[in-house]
């Protein structure tokens, strides 16, 4: 092989090389990118499916709800309304017979009214997140448990049913978890809208817990779940004993 | 010295030694490790210790290319077994199974007949080359073809066949024609296989994060 030809054959040789070493990083990177685009389109197909099973759930919910609250609220009411007036009709031991029998029958509407608004709370839907949320601060700090603060800043910008459900929940959740946990002597709620963003922040000053301990299982899990569903980011800080910071954040 | 020369000079020495970096990290992760990649470990320890024995007989000036034809058997045999577990299908087991009996069977004939020990053996290199490039296509048509919702990123499997693809698809090439390169100037020879060390040392960090993924995801789980 003369000394243009060896030129020529490394050269060629360099080149094939360098050609054969592009087709097979393309090769990966088309697998790669092409696989992504596909499980990113599952996901997104998965994520509408679980939207859809769970504004079938909340419709489904609300029916019972409402069922419950017309049919065996409305019941109970009319039993109420003949027992009152059967009520003078009897003589005293009787009389106060019948007196119990109203009694027990007013507290089991006040419980029906209560199971049909923790299926599905009827103000949520009526006067939005806000007023909800700042309903149930107020009838934890009307209990005298603890100081509830809560603050809205910005316009509120009303999302779906299932949306403002799933926050509604989680801050029930996490209520829930403070009262029976923490002894915290006051909790701070805020919620923000700005700029099509919502965010919620949650403190209590209580004795705070380690995260991922054995024990705080299926409410955390359920708090993660939904608002992975929602498609909003959700983080917890706590520090033994410096109580808990919780922050929601959620595009609008 | 053209500064080029010094690059692919030092190309050259850093591919000789990079093999100790995924030996150094399957050792460390070795309990991590699935029964697949105790295997590509096994053979990596095989490759160190011919490319210790081939160096030592070039440092003596002894002829150390019969080590190779060893070696491109010992190689596609390794590599074969792994792609042979890692295929799920029976279709796709069968066809690596026969290729790798055919492969073997050539690869002595080769030697016997046509391509002494004492010379490159440039078809069974190629030829390994090329299968081993086809296996690697065919493991990502498998993937690619799944349903399974899974980060490929985040499998060692699909780190080591890109290691195989990279590496086997690049470099056929040069072994196809290595007895013709005997031809060329030192200059031209060290170019060329100073762009055979880049693809060596790409070929062994890919091996070196697939590992590492594995023993990771063991570990988490």
């Amino acid at each position: 092989m003369d000394s243009i030809q060896s030129e020529d054959f490394s050269l060629i040789l360099i080149v094939g090389m360098a050609g054969m070493f592009l087709l097979a990083v393309s090769i990966i990177l088309f697998v790669l990118i092409y696989k992504r685009k596909i499980i990113e389109e599952q996901l997104v197909h998965q994520q509408d499916l679980i939207q859809t099973a769970i504004a079938i759930q909340e419709e489904e919910r609300k029916r019972f709800a409402a069922d419950l609250h017309d049919e065996i609220g409305g019941g109970i009411s009319t039993i109420l309304l003949s027992i009152s007036g059967l009520e003078n009709h009897f003589q005293l031991p009787v009389k106060e017979k019948v007196k119990g029998i109203r009694r027990q029958l007013n507290e089991l509407l006040h419980s029906v009214r209560e199971i049909s608004y923790n299926i599905t709370p009827q103000a949520l839907e009526t006067y939005g997140l806000i007023a909800t949320l700042s309903d149930l601060c107020y009838q934890i700090q009307e209990s005298g448990q603890l100081d509830v603060y809560f603050k809205c800043k910005g316009k509120e910008e009303r999302m779906d049913f299932s949306k403002e459900l799933a926050i509604y929940r989680i801050c029930k959740e996490l209520l829930s978890n403070t009262i029976k946990h923490s002894k915290s002597s006051q909790i701070d709620l805020s919620v923000i809208y700005n700029k099509n963003v919502f965010v919620l922040i949650y403190k209590d000053n209580g004795e705070g817990f380690v995260i991922n301990a054995k024990g705080k299982g299926s409410g955390m899990k359920n708090m993660m779940n939904r608002s992975k569903i929602l498609g909003a980011t959700f983080d917890i800080k706590s520090r033994v004993p410096k109580g808990m910071e919780a922050c929601l954040t959620l595009k609008l | 010295m053209p500064l080029s020369i010094v690059f692919f000079d030092v190309i050259i020495k850093v591919a000789q030694v990079a093999i100790i970096v995924p030996l150094i990290v399957a050792c460390w992760r070795f309990k991590y490790l699935s029964r697949t990649l105790r295997l590509l470990s096994g053979l990596l320890v095989i490759s160190a210790l011919i490319s210790i024995v081939a160096r030592y007989l070039w440092s003596i000036k002894e002829n150390n290319l019969y080590l190779l034809h060893y070696y491109t058997v010992i190689e596609f045999c390794g590599w074969a077994v792994i792609f042979y577990l890692l295929f799920e299908s029976k279709f796709m087991k069968r066809i690596v199974f026969w290729i790798g009996i055919v492969f073997v069977l050539f690869a002595i004939v080769n030697s016997i007949f046509w391509e002494g020990l004492e010379t490159f053996n440039t078809n069974s290199r190629s030829v390994e080359s090329i299968l081993l490039s086809f296996f690697s296509i065919a493991y990502y048509v498998k993937i690619f073809k799944e349903k399974r919702v899974y980060r490929l990123e985040c499998s060692a499997s699909f780190w080591i066949n890109a290691a195989v693809l990279i590496y086997f698809s690049s470099a056929f090439l040069l072994f196809g024609f290595s007895n013709l390169l005997l031809n060329l100037s030192s200059y031209k020879i060290r170019e060329v296989w100073g762009i055979h060390g880049i693809f060596l040392i790409v070929h062994y960090v890919l091996i070196t994060v697939g590992i590492w993924i594995a023993s990771n995801q063991k570990i988490s789980h």
